[in-house]
């Protein structure tokens, strides 16, 4: 016995494995069906036949994303994008667990009679902290990329904005991140004074010299793409 | 007498923006009433019709919105917008033009007859 509805579910989970087609989209091409079931059925075919009818005249997914010739050559930006972003906060991730290797290679090893044995222990517990951080992060721009109006608004950023974004992005979720895991450790006063066996050149160098640059880098980057956003031509 | 491709890949942003120009609609609307306007003789494949949807949307010549069907699913519209309206105007006069020309030579000239 044919089951309209399972019919209809099943079309729908057949076109939600691709990657091209969002929920928003989906919803739209079962909307579009349904309402031609329902035509096709007042004209007085069976619910099988206006199903089938119905699903060819809507067509394929390659005809429903434009995956052929004359398609729109930025369908598929959205997805790469996506990926692109990904591999920036996986990025990221690498960065964490480097900064938390420097910190025993800079010469800031647990000198046993200022930090406490727990320290390590603090380390690794800021390390995950850290992807804990970067795995929502990774998740949210997922979700926003994957909303229809985000995804469009990027394709039709240019490819120089869209850099450099993701270098803003990047180093300023880096140095947040660098900046967060820092004052969470106890801040420069701990590590600066209370610890006077720190008070080495390789360690002074690390948090008066490379953070501030680190951090300071990251805002032209910020400015520059905003401005590149603003003065961008509309294509 | 049917359309031939080339003529529908052509007359599918005219007629799109036309139709948006007269009211808001959502992608099964615009393909019925352009198979009722051209008595069923324009058939388009509904499943084409939506790249060129989210071509012009993402042109800025169109832009959709969510809405409650009747039917209490949710249904995305589409209306025009400011340079949809300007590029509908440009693609008119384009047609007209075409026409014009079309009309003129046939008038002035007998077509081909061995």
């Amino acid at each position: 016995m044919f089951e309209l509805n399972d019919a209809v579910i099943a079309w729908r989970q057949h076109l939600a494995s691709r990657p091209d087609i969002n929920n928003d989209d989906l919803d739209e091409f079962e909307d579009h069906l349904r309402e031609e079931i329902a035509d096709l059925q007042q004209a007085g075919l069976a619910p099988e036949e206006a199903f089938l009818v119905a699903c060819r005249r809507l067509g394929d997914a390659d005809a429903l994303t434009g995956a052929f010739p004359t398609s729109d050559p930025v369908q598929r930006r959205g997805l790469r994008l996506r990926w692109l972003a990904l591999g920036a906060v996986v990025m990221m991730a690498l960065f964490a667990f480097m900064l938390l290797a420097s910190r025993f290679t800079m010469g800031i090893p647990n000198i046993p009679h200022v930090e406490p044995p727990v320290l390590t222990t603090t380390r690794f517990i800021h390390a995950i902290f850290q992807i804990g951080l970067l795995a929502v992060g990774t998740l949210l721009v997922w979700r926003f990329l994957a909303g229809d109006q985000a995804a469009r608004k990027i394709q039709n950023m240019g490819a120089a904005s869209v850099a450099g974004i993701m270098a803003a992005v990047v180093l300023g979720g880096a140095s947040l991140v660098l900046m967060v895991s820092y004052f969470l450790g106890g801040g420069p006063a701990m590590v600066m004074s209370s610890m006077p066996g720190l008070q080495t050149a390789p360690v002074i160098m690390y948090f008066k010299f490379w953070l501030p640059v680190l951090v300071l880098l990251s805002l032209p980057v910020l400015l520059l793409s905003v401005v590149w956003l603003m003065t961008r031509k509309k294509g | 007498m049917t359309l031939s491709k080339e003529l529908v890949a052509a007359s599918t942003i005219p007629l799109v923006l036309s139709l948006l120009a007269h009211d808001d609609s959502y992608g099964y609307a615009l393909i019925k009433r352009i198979r009722e306007l051209s008595g069923e003789r324009i058939a388009w494949s509904d499943g084409m019709l939506y790249p060129v949807l989210r071509r012009l949307e993402s042109q800025g010549l169109i832009a959709s919105y969510w809405n409650k069907a009747p039917s209490g699913r949710r249904r995305r519209y589409y209306r025009i917008e400011t340079p949809g309206r300007q590029e509908l105007d440009r693609l008119i006069e384009q047609w007209s033009l075409v026409s014009t020309v079309f009309t003129r030579l046939q008038k002035e000239s007998p077509p081909c007859s061995n």
